[in-house]
């Protein structure tokens, strides 16, 4: 088992930074008027941990005795959705947006049957169950919308735990309906401390170059500094001597690409690209992830006067690239237009 | 002959342009980035030319056209300036662009003098000058500018005689060849006499191997014109100085011949400068009776206009030049075959010009004897045949026949009145006539078309070709009642038995019928049959659905009938038709010539007083594709409202009625991308592009979004020098782009959950025509490609698919979603997975098992996982380092261990769910989790515990509950 999973927190207490939110968690979790809750902050902060520490605290370890149902729904048109359901006796945890479009029918599906049933276990701290939704931000409009009715409606036998990203693509009613709760990015003190006592559970000496490296390196994902860790451990165990943190597969080829849009600008590397930028989308990396390294790295490559307009282009076909539905049209658009400034800038030429 | 100012920078570009490649011809071009246009010295001042127009290349025809009518193009930018992208476009590059396009609407005989000033004049100088100004201005200031630019072009457009002055001055000075002086002085005779200027021109063009036949051939070659000259570089020996932009054409001159690709390529090219000359108003008929031939590119129409508008005179065009051709017409690159065909049968040939002169100078009334004989003949004819036809045979009685169908009508009485495939007439009407002694002989006999072995034939062809006609007129006349049935009546296997069988095998009829003098009789099965009967199935391919078995029904009925049966259908090929390939006579009648039918739609024009001429009828029959009905059904609507036709209204009828399909998603995107398409000639309308569009929505937007950026834009080309073009090519690709990303937004409105399928015209022109609109011009690959959008989405999801399926069963041991596994896990993971079998071999086995276990990950896991992995973790490569000993091992081993599962697959909702559930908690091994000292992940499946020797006994226990968890999940 690696790292991140072994030696995740199993208890609030266990937990090594947020300490105030830590307290106020644990206070929640003694009364029984528990709100519906929404953890937001980067990937890799802790906010799962955190969850499924609250839930221990709420019900006991019993919580963290899982099982995985796979549900079918029939869509509208009559097409099969599997859904994962992730479940102990007191909790259950969906992921909707697996259901793509059809997350609404998931929700309210769910959410009523377990609504509609009270508690079964009567040696049960709280009379209510729970269910934590994860990234609920890719939750469609409609899906909110439906979540709405539901939180006041069954109040009595249900909390909800949500969990997301950011709270910007919550719709207000919601965020309104449920005490917030932000978990923010650990700093590189507190990063250092946790990969150190991994170190110390691992028995292995950690030194401090590679550990402030580390850190720097993951930009506040705990998840990632882990991993990496036991990448570079793996590499050397000993951890000494000049150690390179190699970039994940898709980091790099998204690097090649922003090399080739630099090198070359014409519609035939453009058609080059085009088949780069497929190859990324196919292995499951996300538009906007591709949108956002590409940019960076074109950002530390180009004259001054051209970070601001590929930044705004950046920006304008992001959003398309969420909103839309055919993200390479958006992706390649985005490419032409940095091409075609990077080529007038060359020719010194206007670009529009 | 040599053209004597050829423009030297830049030969064959359009005008305008060679401003452009002058200046940066000059200039090296390997340093593209330097400050150099902008830094250049500034030059001596150009001669009264306004500020305003600085940045225009300074051809001054320009000015006074940039401002003309609003071309699509114009219509195109303006609506990019809404979607976002900023008003103030690239000047230099833009003007240059639009100019010229609106530049080429012909202004009538102005457009003539247009190479001439074009190409004297040294344009360096201002455009040095424009730079070195507008360096000094912000931007602000340059598009303030090119409004100021705008309007002073409307006022020299207002006011022309400055403007001829300024071109005159410019000319003189700049010149001092005899050749642009002397053209200077016919140009102000050509403005008070448009048609003597043309011919001059056009004896300009004359080649000297041209007889010139019609026209007169006085100031033969005095000057030439340079950009004549240099289209044809085929019959004038270029002179060397001909700079590298012109290569391709250089080749051409070399006598190799080209290939097919090339070919290809160039009729798709279409002409050089399209739309350049005025086309002129002739007389109606004036060409009737002229054979012609059109060979090589013309400068000004592509091949399908002109073919068009010799039709339209009424002349006929062929293929090939033969010694009955009236005239040739020779363009550029003519086929070395057809010139040495001319040459045999001395042929006249003429240029383009000649032949539009041809047009406007020839009076209807010169038509030679001969034709007008042939005329008459034909005319005499139809009236003929219009008086034996029409109103059914006086025998059956008066019918009033104003309401009948002019297809009932006019259908045909007599066999010799039958349309074309008179040998398949002859066929059938002597297996008809035999069928009897055929039967009699069992069909042993196969006779003079080897047809009379089949109890059966099966005619097939296209629609409203004449098959059921002539089935019936034939059967009628060999005396049989023909019984027909067609798609309209049930024909199921139970129909067909039910109905038809005893009637066919009735052997006793004739007997029966013979011996009395009823010859009518209705039988029991409600089917009219006389003593000699033929069965006629319409329309049998057209047996589907309902008619479950019929096929087989009525072949089974051929092969023992006793009476004739004649199957007709649209597709022979049609696997639903094989059955009667074995049992059938083929008979493929073919779509009759038009001539043929022209004549007789003729006679039936003339007994109906509608007035067509018969070039109008030959267009109307040819855009029907030769559908006879068809073309009768659209002459009857037509005669409703009016009493004749004309040409273009033949053309409108045709079109509005032209058969839908024949359309792949290649043939609509290539019509999209045609040279022609947004040419500013193209009398295509924004509804006409768009309606391409919805062919096909589906396909159509996706093919643009593959193919955009494999054309050659045509707007591109006419860039001055190559980096300037590549640039413009980005430009217009990008615009392309930008504009298929809009496409995508409307798409996700009408595909939404709103559902604004309103927006479908929208989307047609953001993913489809505005894009073409930039990037058209011929495919660099000869052909467009399939959308690999589909293939990619496809793969893409099912790689999505197994990431969920891995975030799910790691969904136990951590926390992260499915991004965080693919994101973090997996490229941490990879190395896991695969280097402990390339370094230790089989011994690696083991970890990677016991990894995968920690993780619930099965061997499909394993191999999505690989799938998975970008370049540097490329999962083939990386797997074939390992050694195949050593995967197989691996293999073997993991399928003789047992493992935990995650999670039992979902079947069914409801009663499955229950039942499912029940699986679950048939697992005994919850019960067997330590439930509060547990320190290890807890799971419902498999325990595992710390100390190694336990694990071994561990495992196995619950091997027998996990096997059969394995089953029910199968």
């Amino acid at each position: 088992m690696l790292f991140v999973d072994k030696y995740r927190p199993k208890s609030l207490e266990e937990l090594d930074y947020h300490q105030s939110l830590n307290e106020r968690l644990i206070s929640l979790a003694a009364h029984d008027d528990f709100p519906h809750t929404l953890f937001y902050g980067p990937s890799g902060a802790g906010k799962k941990t955190r969850i499924t520490c609250l839930l221990r605290q709420l019900y006991g370890p019993a919580t963290q005795k899982l099982k995985i149902d796979q549900r079918v729904f029939l869509n509208p048109s009559k097409r099969k959705i599997d859904v994962n359901i992730v479940s102990s006796n007191y909790h259950i945890e969906l992921t909707p947006s697996d259901a793509g479009a059809y997350d609404r029918l998931v929700i309210q599906d769910i959410l009523k049957e377990i609504a509609q049933t009270q508690q079964v276990d009567l040696n049960a701290k709280h009379r209510f169950k729970v269910v934590v939704i994860n990234e609920a931000d890719s939750l469609s409009r409609d899906a909110q919308s439906a979540l709405r009715r539901t939180m006041e409606k069954y109040m009595g036998n249900l909390r909800l735990i949500l969990c997301a990203t950011s709270t910007s693509k919550i719709i207000a009613p919601i965020r309104s309906r449920c005490l917030l709760l932000r978990v923010g990015a650990p700093t590189e003190e507190e990063m250092t401390t946790v990969l150190r006592s991994v170190a110390r559970k691992e028995k292995f000496h950690l030194p401090d170059e590679v550990a402030t490296q580390i850190c720097q390196d993951s930009g506040g994902n705990l998840r990632k500094a882990t991993l990496v860790l036991e990448a570079l451990r793996m590499q050397s165990p000993d951890l000494s001597g000049s150690l390179a943190i190699a970039k994940p597969d898709w980091e790099t080829y998204c690097i090649k690409t922003a090399e080739s849009i630099l090198s070359e600008q014409s519609p035939a590397r453009l058609l080059e690209v085009r088949s780069k930028l497929y190859e990324l989308l196919v292995h499951a990396i996300p538009a906007t992830l591709i949108i956002k390294t590409l940019t960076d790295h074109l950002l530390k490559r180009v004259d001054e006067s051209l970070k601001a307009p590929i930044v705004e282009k950046a920006a304008f076909y992001e959003l398309r690239c969420r909103t839309g539905s055919k993200v390479i049209f958006h992706l390649e658009a985005f490419v032409a237009q940095v091409m075609h400034m990077l080529k007038s800038f060359m020719m010194d030429m206007d670009f529009d | 002959m040599a053209p004597p100012k050829k423009s030297s920078s830049a030969p064959n570009l359009p005008k305008g342009q060679s401003s452009l490649s002058t200046f940066f011809g000059a200039k090296p071009s390997s340093a593209p980035s330097t400050k150099q246009p902008r830094s250049s010295p500034p030059p001596p001042p150009p001669k009264s030319q306004p500020k305003g127009t600085i940045r225009q290349p300074p051809s001054p025809k320009k000015e006074a056209y940039s401002q003309s009518s609003a071309t699509s193009s114009r219509y195109f930018k303006s609506k990019s300036d809404l979607t976002g992208s900023k008003a103030s476009e690239p000047v230099v590059i833009d003007d240059s662009d639009d100019g010229d396009e609106e530049e080429r609407q012909p202004p009538k005989s102005k457009s003539k003098t247009r190479p001439k000033t074009q190409v004297v004049e040294n344009p360096i100088p201002k455009r040095k000058k424009a730079i070195e100004s507008d360096s000094e201005l912000s931007d602000e200031d340059v598009s303030e500018r090119t409004k100021r630019k705008k309007k002073n072009n409307g006022g020299t457009q207002s006011n022309p005689p400055p403007v001829q002055q300024k071109r005159k001055t410019e000319q003189t000075a700049s010149s001092s060849s005899s050749s642009s002086s002397s053209s200077s002085g016919q140009r102000s005779r050509s403005s008070k006499k448009v048609i003597n200027y043309v011919e001059d021109e056009d004896d300009e063009d004359g080649n000297e191997d041209e007889p010139a036949p019609k026209i007169k051939a006085t100031q033969v070659k005095k000057a030439a014109p340079p950009i004549k000259a240099s289209s044809a570089p085929k019959k004038k020996e270029e002179p060397a100085e001909v700079k590298a932009q012109v290569t391709e054409k250089a080749e051409d001159t070399k006598p190799k011949k080209p290939t097919f690709r090339e070919l290809q390529a160039r009729k798709s090219a279409g002409p050089i400068n399209p739309g350049s000359k005025e086309v002129p108003v002739g007389a109606p008929n004036c060409l009737a009776g002229l054979t012609i031939v059109f060979t090589g590119e013309l400068e000004s129409l592509g091949r399908e206009e002109s073919v068009e508008l010799a039709k339209r005179y009424g002349a006929k065009v062929t293929g090939a030049p033969s010694s009955k051709t009236s005239y040739v017409v020779v363009g550029e690159n003519a086929g070395p075959k057809k010139l040495d065909q001319i040459k045999k049968n001395k042929i006249a040939t003429l240029t383009e010009d000649e032949f539009l002169d041809l047009i406007r100078t020839r009076g209807a009334g010169q038509i030679d004897e001969k034709t007008k004989k042939k005329l008459a003949e034909e005319e005499k004819k139809i009236k003929e045949v219009a008086k034996e036809m029409g109103a059914p045979a006086a025998s059956s009685g008066p019918v009033d026949t104003t309401g009948m169908l002019w297809t009932v009508k006019y259908a045909p009485r007599n066999v010799k009145d039958l349309v074309g495939n008179k040998t398949n007439i002859e066929k059938l009407q002597q297996w008809l006539r035999a069928w009897p002694k055929s039967l009699e002989c069992n069909f042993k006999k196969p006779g003079p078309h080897a047809t009379n072995t089949f109890r059966a034939v099966l005619i097939s062809g296209g629609p409203g070709i004449g098959k059921t006609t002539a089935a019936h007129l034939i059967a009628k006349t060999e005396g049989y009642t023909p019984i027909e049935l067609n798609a309209s009546d049930a024909r199921s296997k139970k129909l067909v038995e039910s109905y038809l069988k005893d009637t066919i095998n009735n052997t006793s009829l004739d007997g029966w019928y013979s011996g009395g003098k009823v010859d009518r009789s209705v039988v029991a099965s409600g089917v009219q049959i006389s003593d000699r009967t033929v069965l006629i199935m319409d329309e049998v391919d057209g047996m589907s659905g309902g008619d479950r078995g019929g096929v087989g029904a009525i072949n089974a009925l051929i092969k023992k009938t006793k009476i004739p049966i004649i199957c007709i259908c649209n597709d022979r090929k049609n696997p639903k038709m094989r059955p009667f390939e074995s049992t059938c006579a083929n008979l493929t009648w073919r779509k009759p010539e038009t001539p043929a039918i022209k004549s007789r739609l003729m006679s039936i024009a003339f007994r109906e007083k509608l007035k067509i001429p018969g070039e109008v009828m030959q267009q109307l029959i040819e855009s029907a594709q030769n559908d006879i009905r068809s073309v009768i059904n659209m002459l009857s609507t037509w005669k409703l409202s009016n009493d004749s036709m004309s040409f273009d209204e033949g053309k409108e009828l045709g079109n509005s009625n032209a058969k839908p399909g024949m359309h792949t998603p290649f043939t609509l995107y290539s019509e999209l991308s045609s040279p022609y398409m947004f040419s500013h000639t193209s009398k295509k309308t924004l509804n006409d592009k768009t309606d391409l569009y919805f062919q096909d929505h589906a396909i159509v937007p996706l093919m643009v979004a593959e193919n955009y950026l494999k054309s050659r834009p045509v707007l591109a080309q006419k860039e001055g020098n190559e980096q300037l073009r590549s640039l413009k090519h980005l430009e217009l690709a990008s615009k392309a782009a930008e504009s298929i990303s809009d496409g995508d937004m409307i798409d996700k409105m009408i595909h939404g959950p709103q559902q604004h399928w309103s927006l479908m015209p929208l989307h047609g022109i953001a993913s489809t025509v505005r894009p073409c609109s930039y990037t058209y011009g011929p495919n660099m690959n000869g052909f467009p490609s399939f959308p690999s959008w589909l293939g990619q989405n496809s793969k893409q999801t099912r790689l999505s698919r197994a990431v969920v399926d891995i975030q799910t069963r790691m969904r136990l041991s951590c926390s992260g979603s499915r991004h965080d596994v693919r994101q973090h896990y997996l490229p941490a993971m990879f190395p896991l997975m695969v280097e402990p079998l390339i370094k230790d071999g089989s011994d690696g086995i083991e970890d990677v098992i016991s990894f995968m276990d920690d993780y619930y990950l099965t061997i499909e896991d394993r191999d999505a996982i690989l799938e998975l992995g970008l370049e540097p973790n490329n999962g083939e490569a990386m797997v074939k380092k390992v050694a195949t000993a050593v995967k197989t091992s691996f293999t073997r081993k993991y399928n003789s261990t047992s493992h935990p599962i995650a999670f039992n697959k979902g079947i069914e909702t409801g009663g499955a769910k229950a039942k499912q559930l029940k699986a679950d908690t048939d697992v005994p091994d919850l019960e067997d989790v330590p439930e509060e000292d547990d320190q290890d992940v807890p799971d419902d499946v498999s325990v595992e515990s710390e100390d190694d020797l336990s694990k071994d006994k561990l495992v196995k226990r619950p091997k027998t509950s996990l096997s059969k968890g394995k089953r029910k999940k199968v």
